[in-house]
């Protein structure tokens, strides 16, 4: 178990995080889900993932304050962070990544299998 | 042959000639008789030259003379010239020889010459020249004209006789010499004051003005020829009285006259006061009228009182002149009235800048627009007032919009861009520009129209925000459906040979049902916040129970409860059973179904969702109430905008499209009824909604 990887799912959406949740196990990582913003933070800085997938759309805090906190903390200064999101306009993919996501995903564009590969490559590159 | 020629040399007619032989003469018999018809006869005559044929003729006669003629010096005062001859039917024969006589040195010897000079009667007798001679001329007599011991000529007579004057006749000759002076004189004043009146006859009847000249009594005593033609009158006005010219207008002239000015102060003014009364008017309703001027003076005569000069001055070009300049003035202004008031009450912002973009006028929208005062702005840049830019940090002189009207001379259509307003905010512009051309086509000025269109951005921008977010709901069930069908394919859920996995087979169809059964959901919200935001939405009012539509959204969700062990129960009494209202029943069922299903959604097992409705005034209310999580207070007022939900865990399992109280409001504000929420966290919520009785 501990040799495991640990990606955490920072995602409201219940049956995206379940699906999500669900290949990544299966494709041998271990995976934390946080259902909104802040316990999103709280658990980002308790379990220091070797990934984290960040949803931008959550009541409360959003994904880009959530960002920002991760990327002020020491802990989670050089977590790679992929934003994981429905929305396109370049407006917001401009801003996730201006405030140091590593990368920025359009959900409905990547089915779990993708979403395991690019998690893959985010490890090979550690 | 011979006569013809002395008739034209003295250009004389046959009859002047022919006097000496005038039948009545021959009865006058005696000097005297003869010389008081003379004197008749030259009170008589009216020129120069009928004073000179009667003296002369007459003197043949008188004198029995052969000749008889008249000298005066010439204009050099150097020769004395014969103005006229006359001579007997027997001096008639040697006609040629008279004619050498005509004229003679003014300073000869010759006694006539020296009777001029001396102013004295003298004789001739041996001086008479050969030419008089040869036609039995033998002696001559020459008196002097006199006026006023003054030569003016020489009255001459020649005779064939030796001596034939005798003292009587010098005296008679010497009278008639003095006569005709004095009858000269008063032929040269006579002539001279007809030639004064003659002139100022013509200089009056020449001006444009009506003159007349009134007596201290009234009468007029001169008009001159104009004063017909203002008036229109044939007849000489000459003898009226003012009161008849005046007062009484209609019955004396051709027209009728409407005077424009008070007879009485007239009267008064130049009758009593002695001044002149000046600028009075008249319409004389000739066809065309013609309006005339009047000037009135006083006439002061060795300083008394004389009576009235009038002069009457056609104006009617004048008066029509202002009049027309009168009229296009008041229709300009009217005009530009006009279009001040468009130009002011207009929405749109309208400013006027020259060639320089300097602000040469603006409206009050334009003013207020700006943030500043015409005043502040006139001769301003135009870029100085609206800082105009593109939103990334170009402004003028880098930005300039307006330039190239200067080139292309057309008007700019419509652009839209950022302008700074005098709060320092940025607000969306549409601008558009248009020349004004002067007749050599170059531009004078700029005409811009500015709209504020913040508003129109602001929908947009939500627009699109609203597309982004739908969207973005849109994709969240793809993604699901998506995802697991991927699994699916791939082998990663097993190949269902075991129960364990058909298990979670038929797990994850169900959760793609699901996520179907949401697309559905949110495509038919969506479709219906696109109608009501359009105003497509139709409503077919009818008169129905709510009992009819409550009891059915009860049946419908009475499943949903009893799985999630809430309480839903309708409250009512008989009387509230048949409380009816005007609206479209499936519109009111979605309504209550979204209120319904929203309660059960928030109400933990164990709650309840209760219905009442009733009846007041001339509405009905109908509230679901639940003993639920509740809406925090700062979110009540938001809940009921598109795409807003409450935070909070319990949202995992009750996740809705986020469109459903946007919608559940409009329909009930499309009934003009209304909605309204009461809620505390922790103790539930209740969502009433009115709707009128009677449909208006």
């Amino acid at each position: 178990m501990s040799d495991k990887l640990t990606v955490l799912l920072i995602e409201d959406e219940k049956e995206v995080a379940q699906l999500y949740r669900l290949k990544l196990t299966l494709d041998g990582y271990s995976v934390e889900v946080a259902e909104d913003g802040e316990s999103g933070l709280k658990k980002a800085l308790e379990i220091k993932p070797e990934l984290i997938f960040l949803d931008i759309k959550m009541p409360g805090m959003d994904g880009f304050e959530v960002l920002k906190h991760l990327r002020e903390s020491e802990v989670t200064k050089k977590t790679p962070i992929v934003i994981l999101s429905n929305f396109d306009e370049q407006e917001m993919i401009e801003k996730g990544l201006t405030l140091g996501a590593n990368e920025y995903l359009i959900k409905s564009q990547f089915n779990p299998a993708e979403l395991s590969a690019k998690a893959k490559t985010w490890f090979n590159e550690d | 042959m011979q006569k013809q020629t002395f008739l034209k040399k003295f250009k004389l007619s046959s009859g002047q000639l022919n006097v000496a032989h005038d039948e009545n003469l021959k009865d006058l018999n005696t000097k005297n008789n003869l010389l008081l018809h003379l004197m008749h006869e030259l009170a008589k005559a009216k020129s120069k030259e009928r004073l000179f044929s009667l003296t002369t003729n007459y003197s043949l006669k008188i004198f029995g003379a052969e000749v008889c003629a008249i000298y005066f010096p010439n204009e050099t005062k150097r020769k004395l010239t014969a103005a006229y001859i006359s001579s007997s039917e027997a001096a008639q024969k040697g006609i040629a020889e008279i004619n050498l006589i005509r004229q003679l040195p003014l300073n000869s010897d010759y006694p006539l010459s020296r009777s001029f000079r001396k102013k004295k009667v003298l004789t001739a007798a041996s001086e008479i020249p050969v030419s008089l001679k040869k036609v039995g001329i033998k002696s001559g007599i020459f008196f002097p004209v006199l006026l006023k011991e003054e030569a003016l000529g020489v009255f001459a007579l020649f005779s064939n006789r030796r001596t034939s004057f005798s003292s009587e006749d010098i005296k008679i000759g010497e009278l008639i010499g003095l006569h005709l002076g004095l009858k000269m004189h008063n032929q040269d004043l006579l002539s001279s004051v007809k030639v004064q009146n003659e002139t100022l006859e013509l200089l009056q009847n020449s001006v444009g003005e009506g003159l007349a000249l009134h007596g201290p009594d009234g009468v007029i005593y001169y008009a001159n020829r104009a004063i017909s033609h203002f008036f229109g009158n044939t007849a000489s006005t000459i003898g009226l009285r003012r009161e008849e010219l005046i007062g009484n207008w209609d019955k004396y002239h051709k027209y009728k006259a409407t005077r424009l000015y008070d007879i009485e102060e007239m009267k008064k003014t130049v009758y009593e006061d002695k001044k002149p009364f000046l600028g009075g008017l008249m319409i004389i309703h000739s066809n065309p009228p013609k309006v005339i001027e009047a000037n009135y003076y006083p006439v002061i005569k060795d300083g008394n009182f004389a009576g009235m000069a009038a002069a009457y001055r056609d104006v009617t070009k004048e008066r029509k002149q202002e009049q027309d300049l009168a009229t296009n003035f008041k229709r300009i202004q009217k005009e530009r009235d006009r279009w001040n008031a468009v130009f002011s009450n207009v929405d749109e912002a309208v400013c006027l800048i020259d060639r320089e973009f300097k602000i040469t006028h603006m409206n009050s929208t334009c003013e207020n627009f700006s943030g500043m005062g015409l005043r502040q702005v006139l001769g301003q840049n135009y870029y100085k007032v609206f800082k105009c830019h593109t939103g990334n940090g170009l402004y003028y002189p880098d930005f300039n919009p307006l330039e190239k009207i200067l080139i292309t001379k057309e008007p700019i259509p419509y652009e839209e861009y950022l302008h700074t307003n005098a709060s320092s905010e940025d607000v969306w512009v549409g601008v558009s520009a248009s020349p004004i051309k002067d007749a050599s086509s170059e531009i004078q000025e700029i005409v811009l129209v500015i709209r504020d269109i913040n508003s129109v951005k602001e929908i947009e921008k939500a627009k699109s925000q609203f597309v982004s977010v739908a969207s973005h709901e849109l994709r969240t069930p793809l993604t699901v459906i998506n995802g697991y069908l991927s699994l699916l394919i791939n082998g990663d859920l097993g190949d269902f040979s075991d129960s364990q996995s058909r298990q979670q087979l038929r797990e994850v169809l169900n959760k793609v049902y699901n996520e179907t059964e949401r697309l559905t959901d949110l495509v038919s919200d969506l479709l219906n916040v696109s109608r009501i935001e359009e105003k497509r939405v139709q409503l077919n009012r009818k008169e129905y129970l709510l009992k009819e539509v409550i009891d059915e959204v009860v049946e419908e969700l009475g499943y949903v409860a009893f799985q999630k062990k809430v309480n839903l129960r309708v409250e009512r009494t008989n009387k509230e059973a048949k409380t009816t209202a005007f609206f479209d029943k499936s519109k009111i069922y979605e309504v209550l179904l979204n209120l319904v299903d929203n309660s059960l959604k928030f109400t933990n097992p164990g709650g309840e969702v209760v219905l009442t409705y009733w009846q007041e005034d001339e509405k009905v209310y109908v509230a679901v109430k639940d003993n639920g999580v509740g809406i925090p207070k700062k979110l009540q007022s938001i809940i009921f905008e598109k795409f807003q939900q409450v935070p909070g865990s319990y949202l995992k399992e009750n996740r809705g499209t986020g469109l459903g109280l946007f919608i559940v409001k409009s329909l009930v504000e499309l009934h003009k009824g209304h909605l309204e929420v009461w809620s505390e966290p922790g103790k539930g919520s209740k969502f009433t909604f009115s709707l009128p009785r009677k449909f208006a």
